[in-house]
């Protein structure tokens, strides 16, 4: 009976130091590690469906979620709320790739234009900025001075629907309110929705000018170390010499 | 006395038992430092169903077919790529136990926030009923991938398929990464792999989060801890 004690006495050091060796690590991961609670999946109440069902349960959740999206947008626009000190997210956005040269994107911009960001309209499927033209480096002289195109970003819900945040396409700064900017233009396909003529060139179309008159090209542009910090006058003049 | 000191014994083995069966995982796998599935101190983006040390089983459902045929070879040499390189992923077209399902759909212009100059789009989607198509903070439940068969042809060209494996990084809970060659780049290119870049051993696999990310505290993770191999 006494050496029964012992081996139980011994299991209960033997597993009492594998517990200490087990959970100490456990412990530690879930003081540093924000995932530790991961250990055990969590349960989907449509994984028990069959498929045709858990699939139109998915699709239920991504139609509710698009409609109860598209009211926050409107109800974000007609309300007037503003952009400005928005907290910034990226979106999962791919876009066609940039134009290799300043020539390539000058000759595939149907419309090149200095312009000002007079008011935003945010709609569910695009940003629409309506800008004040105050020069046509290239397009048509009967260019409207009002000129609506598509830019990419906007505000997005949050978990709440409640607050949100501005998403940020990739493809381009987002233009606020009064910022101006060296502006490629593509022609909007005749076949889009879209309620737009121009949108903006991915990468290589947008050219923000500082308060001193310079030009800076978005992140991702291939030839932007190029051109960043040109005057308008100086990279004006290269745009109509790479024509 | 005896049977009480017996019975205290044999109560302790149970607890202790019970403990250590509870903190090891049923599947044993290598154990990787500093986190689980993705990069520690980076927000949270796990897919649910994902257990620690387990494989990160991806179901992929084709749902562009009847638009676009001839985009299968694209589909099909993504999921190979994607399951082909390391990392826990695994992406099948055949269901297995606790899988994540991500649809592959086709879509426009005009239509789940496509612009025309974009080739698609991911929406992840929460287990409280919210989808997200941008880098946030979520545990997610199901993934839907939005392709532009405005932008992208009609084939199964380079295009085609480094945008399906792109947007299967963002399905996966990656961000985008800054260098330009790399699958996880905002613009399209001519990778269709996931790189050291996307996947690695131990942080930072490659690229920074904080240069293009200041200041943006919804940035998401930027690669997948290595451990299949």
């Amino acid at each position: 009976m006494k050496r029964a004690h012992a081996a139980l006495l011994a299991a209960v050091v033997v597993t009492t130091s594998a517990v200490v060796v087990a959970v100490a690590p456990i412990a530690i991961s879930s003081d540093s590690d924000p995932k530790a609670d991961l250990v055990e999946a969590i349960v989907d109440p449509a994984a028990s469906l069959p498929d045709a069902e858990r699939e139109a349960a998915y699709l239920q959740q991504l139609q509710s979620h698009a409609a109860a999206r598209d009211e926050w947008v409107t109800e974000f626009e007609d309300s007037a709320r503003s952009v400005t000190g928005m907290q910034t997210a990226e979106l999962h956005v791919a876009s066609l790739p940039p134009k290799t040269t300043l020539a390539n994107a000058v000759a595939s911009a149907e419309v090149v234009v200095r312009a000002v960001v007079e008011d935003l309209t945010f709609t569910p499927q695009t940003t629409i900025a309506t800008l004040r033209v105050e020069d046509v480096v290239k397009g048509p002289a009967a260019l409207p001075a009002a000129l609506r195109i598509s830019i990419g970003g906007g505000p997005e819900p949050d978990k709440t629907y409640t607050t949100g945040v501005l998403g940020i396409d990739p493809s381009m700064p987002f233009l606020y309110e009064g910022m101006a900017a060296l502006l490629f233009l593509e022609a909007e396909p005749a076949a889009s929705p879209m309620p737009v003529e121009y949108v903006v060139q991915a990468f290589t179309g947008t050219y923000l000018v500082d308060a001193g008159g310079a030009i800076h090209p978005h992140e991702g542009n291939p030839f932007g170390a190029s051109v960043d910090g040109l005057s308008v006058k100086a990279f004006t003049d290269l745009i109509q010499r790479a024509r | 006395m005896r049977s009480v000191i017996n019975a205290v014994i044999a109560a302790a083995v149970c607890v202790a038992a019970d403990l250590v069966a509870f903190s090891v995982p049923a599947t044993a796998a290598p154990p990787i430092a500093g986190g689980d599935c993705w990069r520690s101190a980076t927000p949270l983006w796990c897919r649910g169903t994902f257990v620690r040390d387990e494989f990160l089983k991806i179901y992929t459902l084709d749902r562009f077919s009847d638009q676009r045929p001839n985009w299968g070879t694209a589909y099909s040499t993504s999921n190979s790529n994607w399951t082909g390189a390391y990392g826990p992923q695994t992406l099948t077209t055949y269901r297995r136990e606790r899988d994540s399902w991500v649809f592959y759909e086709d879509s426009t212009t005009g239509k789940d926030g496509l612009r025309s100059v974009a080739l698609a789009t991911t929406w992840n989607c929460d287990y409280g009923g919210y989808c997200s198509r941008h880098a946030e903070p979520m545990i997610v439940r199901f993934s839907s991938i939005k392709l532009n068969r405005s932008t992208l042809s009609n084939d199964s060209g380079t295009l085609t398929t480094g945008t399906f494996a792109h947007e299967t990084g963002h399905a996966l809970g990656l961000a985008h990464h800054p260098t330009s060659t790399d699958l996880m780049y905002a613009g399209s290119n001519s990778a269709t792999s996931p790189s050291s870049h996307n996947i690695g051993v131990l942080p930072p696999c490659s690229g920074s989060d904080t240069t293009t990310n200041a200041g943006n505290i919804r940035a998401g993770v930027r690669c997948i801890y290595k451990w299949k191999s």
